[in-house]
């Protein structure tokens, strides 16, 4: 995933820190990728 | 490694829940009128202008950048006109909650109302999007499923220090570190202190058992408090730098039945007025 373009908008490495619970369980969370799609297309 | 405190004795717990300071009268009211809309917007305000501290973040919320319609509100029945009566009673109900409870050093709450607060505006986003008519019960259930962990803040604060350092130490959700700890999790303290207050049993059910919701083919109020928490979380509109998204049952998320356009409109909406209602609730 690319990076956001704007100061405000979460970088990649936070969301993945967000849902580390799950990703150390070998889990992916229902929430992970749709929230990775909302932050790149994030009005900028 | 093994946790300093012992459990807490139920006898202890229930008499330290009794000594809790109580809910300001007008907030008490307005939750148990949740879902009967026999009071009159009128009546409404005049219970709130009781209050001054209540009354005066009623008009800060009204007169917000994101709420102000360009005049100045000057009464609280003029706010029920710009934000309308059920974002009142919510943002009434977070003031008088957030006022009641002792601050301890060791408590983040600002961190607690933040997510509390995200996950209210997320409930009710969620509810609208799923076309349902009860948007102020799913905005009070998200605002207070967390309510027990301020109790047990408030009542234990030392014990629950531990519970803190425990949390981060192990790096495991707070309901983990809370029955390692203390023997109990603030979802079970919660239940307690909703049917202590009297709440609707609606309410109860969604505070005692927002990390574990019936998995039901119908979404329930306890079930978007649920998914509510975890988006909350998931946007980590808490600034805590330990969040974690909790686990989401799927069949509770599967019963949402949301596609990707409708989550990235809870999203936009929960996101679109957070700052400005932590703005008038918390400073």
């Amino acid at each position: 995933m690319t990076a956001p373009a704007t100061p405000d908008a979460p970088p990649p490495v936070a969301l993945t820190h967000l849902f580390r619970h799950s990703l150390r369980d070998g889990r992916v969370h229902p929430l992970l990728h749709i929230m990775q799609r909302y932050r790149q297309e994030a009005p900028k | 490694m093994t946790p300093a405190c012992r459990p807490i004795a139920r006898d202890e717990l229930l008499a330290a829940l009794r000594d809790l300071p109580p809910l300001p009268s007008v907030v008490l009211e307005l939750i148990t009128s949740l879902g009967h809309e026999e009071l009159s917007a009128s009546q409404f305000a005049s219970k709130i202008s009781r209050d001054q501290a209540l009354a005066a973040k009623t008009l800060r919320l009204a007169n917000s950048s994101f709420y102000g319609r360009g005049r100045q509100v000057r009464s609280v029945a003029e706010a029920i006109t710009v934000l309308g009566l059920r974002t009142v009673r919510g943002v009434v109900t977070a003031a008088g909650i957030a006022g009641s409870f002792r601050c301890h050093p060791a408590f983040d709450h600002d961190t607690f109302w933040r997510h509390s607060i995200g996950s209210a505006l997320c409930a009710q986003a969620l509810a609208g999007e799923l076309g349902r008519d009860d948007g102020d019960l799913a905005f009070t259930a998200g605002l207070l499923h967390d309510i027990g962990r301020l109790a047990l803040a408030s009542a234990f604060a030392p014990a629950y220090a531990e519970v803190e350092q425990w949390r981060r130490d192990q790096d495991c959700p707070g309901d983990v570190a809370e029955r390692a700890v203390l023997g109990i999790d603030h979802a079970e303290v919660g239940g307690l202190m909703a049917r202590q207050w009297n709440f609707a049993p609606v309410i109860v059910d969604a505070i005692r058992r927002h990390h574990a919701p019936p998995a039901v083919s119908e979404v329930t109020l306890t079930g978007i408090a649920h998914v509510a928490d975890a988006i909350a979380h998931a946007l980590g509109l808490a600034g805590d730098v330990d969040e974690a998204v909790p686990a989401l049952l799927p069949p509770v998320w599967a019963a949402c039945r949301l596609d990707d356009a409708g989550c990235m409109r809870v999203f936009a909406c929960t996101e679109a007025q957070f700052e400005t209602v932590c703005e008038a609730l918390l400073h």
